[in-house]
């Protein structure tokens, strides 16, 4: 066998949400009618202490702590919630990006409309549909959900969406879309409870085992 | 409750459309006969896609074909899908998977939010007019606060913003024992320039020594026109007398210079006199005062060596 | 034997790719490798038959390394197995003669087309 190496939990979610998001990028490619450019998200499995300590790394560096969040709860054969983050400050320029709109006038403050929100709906409904129907589609377990919910968040800490009862995980993984020299970079925190984590890697292993 | 269920669509002021898992419409709503100017009659039992050409794309197909299989809902925005059922109107579309009796409807609601669109930019407008509005008036505040503090003539500050920073000046040096330089300067024969090449001429050489002056001193200097043809520096933070000497000697070279103005070829000379916080007094007016006196002395002692040779 | 290098910097999916290959065809030598770069060393070291190749991968991206590959050998025989499934990243790497662009994940159905595509790259020799 030349593929000895144990692989690890980390490395096969991180391929199954590197589909998700090839297909996400993939559709909003295809509506704004622009080339995104993608990197590499890295998943990692972290205990909820160690996830809390490392998304408050990361919304440190977010300007004014300031995130505008879409998140959805799923809660029947598998129990979570998906929250995808991104800096607020950005992201009047992602919106004017996909917008093919440009208002130099209005970059960077953090007063959204509704119509700024329904477009961060719509985007987190794709990316988190990407994401989630991957996972789900490739383990076979159903998971069912409403559209996200969005919100601007100042000064968010880990606690927002990291909830520490029931055994619960927090997968996380950065992801950023580059749309003409634009980087956006944002994180999906996936908080699950250890027995939804251990079913989608039992499936996996039975899926894949003898391959 | 199923024959009240047409009726209660049929209400709802929102565009709906229901279709099958291959976009054949079975249901067309009167609002959604309103948004997109097709009757029902006319397009039940076509396809959606051939009905609103804009879901004519590889993300719609796909999104149906996921909420056919999968079920989680999908959201389509106004702004990112334009003219999405007519060129008047701007609809957000929510797609939702109804199951019944084993089969699969697929929901379509368009949400109308015209005048959404309409309010924001409405307001946009406002704002771009404010800020404009805003940027005139900063605009003008600056002319205004050119003309209330500066010399119209030379661009240099006038008395009102010599005084308070004289007075401002005065009091740092107060509170850190700094020195601080007050240096008269008058334009000797100046009446004679004016009488000689006119007051328009005379008006360019009042200029010249105000760029003259303000090139000669440093930067936090501050050069005043004090009267007709009296200028007022105020030296702050003088230090050592080193720092006197180095803008005392700049202004020597520059004292008796002949400029070229209007084709004239006019000799400048300059009298001095600079007084010291604290060794000449302790008060503005005792310090210019005694500045005005050392000036008056060094123009006699001029005089008198112009009057010798 | 028909000598075939993965680059894909998730173990997981190598042996994914390897496994769905090694179904359809027990005639194929399979050389691995976890970025492009390494890729690009084991494709001018072991003059593969064909390559396999992930398009995100750090150290070198998969689109350069197919350039760097097919600058060296203008036949080289690449199939792109990719996450990234936009129609504009793949009518760039089409038109650097690809054999074809396969979208991940991979299933019997893609797995076969590949090995359809080896079978016949393998006996037209």
């Amino acid at each position: 066998m030349l593929v000895a190496d144990k692989i690890s939990r980390e490395d096969i979610l991180t391929e199954l949400f590197n589909i998700g998001v090839g297909q996400a990028a993939s559709t909003l490619s295809d509506i704004i009618d622009k080339r995104i450019g993608l990197t590499i998200p890295n998943v990692r499995i972290l205990d909820a202490a160690t996830g809390k300590i490392e998304l408050d790394k990361y919304l440190l560096q977010v300007a004014e702590g300031a995130v505008m969040v879409s998140s959805i709860s799923f809660d029947s054969q598998l129990e979570g919630k998906v929250s995808l983050l991104f800096p607020a400050d950005k992201m009047h320029h992602f919106i004017d990006l996909c917008l093919h709109e440009n208002r130099d006038d209005l970059v960077d403050n953090l007063e959204f409309t509704d119509i700024d929100f329904d477009t961060i709906k719509e985007i987190g409904n794709i990316v988190i549909n990407s994401i989630i129907g991957e996972l789900s589609n490739t383990v076979n377990i159903p998971v069912e959900y409403t559209l996200p919910e969005i919100d601007v968040l100042n000064n968010a800490s880990a606690d927002h969406f990291v909830n520490c009862e029931d055994c619960r995980l927090v997968l996380m993984m950065f992801l950023a879309f580059n749309i003409e020299g634009t980087e956006i970079a944002g994180a999906v925190v996936i908080n699950m409870t250890l027995k939804s984590l251990d079913e989608i890697l039992n499936e996996i292993d039975r899926l894949y085992n003898g391959r | 409750m199923d024959s009240i269920l047409p009726g209660v669509l049929n209400c709802i002021n929102e565009g709906i459309v229901i279709i099958t898992e291959d976009l054949e419409i079975t249901y067309w709503n009167p609002f959604m006969e309103k948004l997109s100017g097709k009757w029902s009659g006319e397009v039940l039992g076509q396809k959606v896609d051939q009905i609103l050409p804009s879901l004519c794309r590889p993300f719609f197909y796909s999104a149906v074909k996921r909420l056919a299989t999968v079920g989680n809902p999908v959201f389509f925005s106004a702004a990112m899908h334009r003219k999405l059922v007519s060129q008047d109107h701007r609809v957000n579309l929510k797609m939702n998977r109804v199951s019944v009796d084993g089969k699969v409807a697929l929901l379509l609601e368009f949400i109308d939010v015209t005048n959404q669109f309409q309010r924001i930019s409405q307001l946009r407008d406002y704002v771009s007019q404010l800020s404009h509005l805003n940027s005139q008036l900063k605009q003008k505040e600056k002319v205004i606060e050119k003309l209330a503090y500066y010399d119209k003539l030379t661009g240099v500050a006038n008395r009102a913003l010599f005084d308070k920073f004289a007075d401002k000046y005065l009091s740092i040096a107060k509170q850190r024992g700094t020195m601080l330089g007050f240096m008269f300067v008058d334009v000797n024969e100046f009446k004679l320039i004016n009488d000689t090449y006119g007051h328009n001429t005379g008006d360019k050489v009042m200029t010249r020594v105000a760029s003259l002056l303000t090139e000669s001193t440093r930067k936090n200097d501050i050069v005043c026109r004090y009267g007709g043809d009296e200028f007022l520096v105020l030296l702050p933070d003088i230090r050592t007398y080193k720092d006197y000497q180095a803008i005392a000697e700049r202004i020597e070279t520059n004292k008796k210079q002949c400029i070229v103005q209007d084709g004239y070829n006019i000799c400048l000379s300059l009298s001095i006199g600079i007084s010291f916080y604290p060794d000449d007094g302790a008060t503005l007016d005792d310090l210019i005062a005694k500045a005005d006196e050392y000036m008056y002395v060094n123009k006699h002692e001029s005089r008198e060596r112009q009057d010798n040779m | 034997m028909t000598k075939v290098l993965i680059v894909d910097d998730s173990k997981f999916s190598q042996k994914i790719t390897y496994s769905f290959l090694n179904q359809y065809s027990e005639e194929i030598e399979f050389i691995f490798a976890s970025d492009g770069q390494e890729g690009l060393e084991k494709f001018l070291e072991a003059h593969p038959d064909f390559m396999i190749v992930d398009l995100l991968m750090p150290k070198l991206r998969g689109q350069d390394l197919i350039e760097k590959a097919k600058q060296v050998d203008q036949e080289a025989k690449v199939i792109v197995l990719s996450a990234d499934v936009q129609n504009r990243v793949r009518d760039v790497v089409e038109k650097m003669g690809v054999l074809s662009f396969i979208n991940k994940p991979l299933d019997d159905k893609k797995a076969k087309m590949i090995c359809d595509i080896i079978g016949n790259g393998a006996r037209g020799r």
